[in-house]
């Protein structure tokens, strides 16, 4: 009894496990498009849109190229060929032997402090 | 890498249409079943296509329920704030009990879909759209998608205990509701 009770339900499964699987077959040309067109999209943005380190790190990208900066002027500091060097001690001296009011070279912190300033209230 | 991603192209390709039909019977919209698809294959791809293939079934599974779930969630949203609004426009308005109603409606098929699926098919989708979403995911995962009970746990996120109840449950309801209606 319990053996045809189990038989029946097991029946009763399997003819709606066929049904549900003909009318999968049985869709339309246009939903069978849309669902190829869906997973080409998956795979393509799926795999394009790795999450970079730095931003696990909480490192800001701003803060990162001005770090990169810093590390290449730092590089370029210290591989600086002569001939460069003694440019620009030239360029230093030409500065202090100037005629220009050797004040406006103390203002300048105070221009560069001014314009970032602006940049921040604007 | 690219044989991982032909793998995971070859796993998409052979569940994209029981997906699909899982969404419709769980939303009765062909739209809104799409998009959640494509969700769902876009999480799994993003998130979970370095583990491994094995897993893959039971984990896609469990993002379409999420996805279906935030359907709904979405959906009862909607249906609050539509209410509030109605209610608000013209509490008097004679009109209201059907725009509420047809708001509502979100489980009929398009005549044209009724028309090529047929009778059958249509009672079968009725009855499972009319189950308790729970039953209803514990049925098809474990019926349809052949996933065992601890995979079912897995994809709907409970106890294989529950999955056990919820899959007793949904035969029993299926059979009260499709009865002599069914072949």
């Amino acid at each position: 009894m319990a053996v045809d009770v189990q038989e029946k339900e097991e029946r009763f499964v399997k003819g709606i496990r066929a049904a549900l699987e003909r009318n999968a077959q049985a869709l339309d040309r246009d939903t069978i498009r849309r669902l190829k067109q869906a997973r080409r999209n998956a795979l393509v943005e799926g795999t394009l849109m790795t999450p970079r380190p730095w931003r696990w790190m909480g490192i800001p990208a701003a803060g990162l190229a001005g770090l990169a900066v810093a590390v290449v002027a730092l590089l370029m500091h210290f591989d600086r060929p002569p001939a460069f060097q003694a440019t620009h001690q030239i360029e230093a001296l030409e500065i202090l032997t100037s005629r220009d009011d050797l004040d406006l070279y103390g203002d300048m912190e105070f221009y560069v402090w001014l314009s970032e300033d602006e940049g921040h209230a604007g | 890498m690219e044989q991982h991603i032909d793998a995971m192209d070859r796993f998409l390709a052979s569940v994209e249409r029981r997906a699909f039909c899982v969404a419709r019977i769980a939303t009765g919209d062909r739209e809104e079943a799409l998009d959640i698809v494509q969700e769902a294959m876009l999480n799994l791809v993003r998130k979970y296509r370095l583990r491994p293939q094995e897993e893959w079934r039971a984990l896609f599974y469990r993002i379409l329920q999420s996805r279906i779930r935030d359907w709904r969630r979405r959906i009862r949203v909607r249906k609050r704030f539509m209410t509030w609004l109605n209610l608000w426009r013209d509490p008097e308005d004679p009109e209201r009990e059907g725009k509420l109603e047809a708001s509502e409606k979100a489980d009929g098929l398009d005549p044209e879909q009724e028309a090529a699926q047929g009778e059958t098919h249509r009672v079968l989708e009725e009855a499972l759209h009319a189950l308790p979403k729970r039953q209803q995911q514990a049925f098809l995962l474990r019926t349809w998608e052949g996933l065992d009970t601890q995979e079912t746990a897995l994809a709907m996120g409970c106890s294989e205990g529950s999955v056990k109840t919820h899959y007793s449950r949904a035969i029993h309801a299926l059979r009260e509701m499709l009865d002599s209606r069914w072949p």
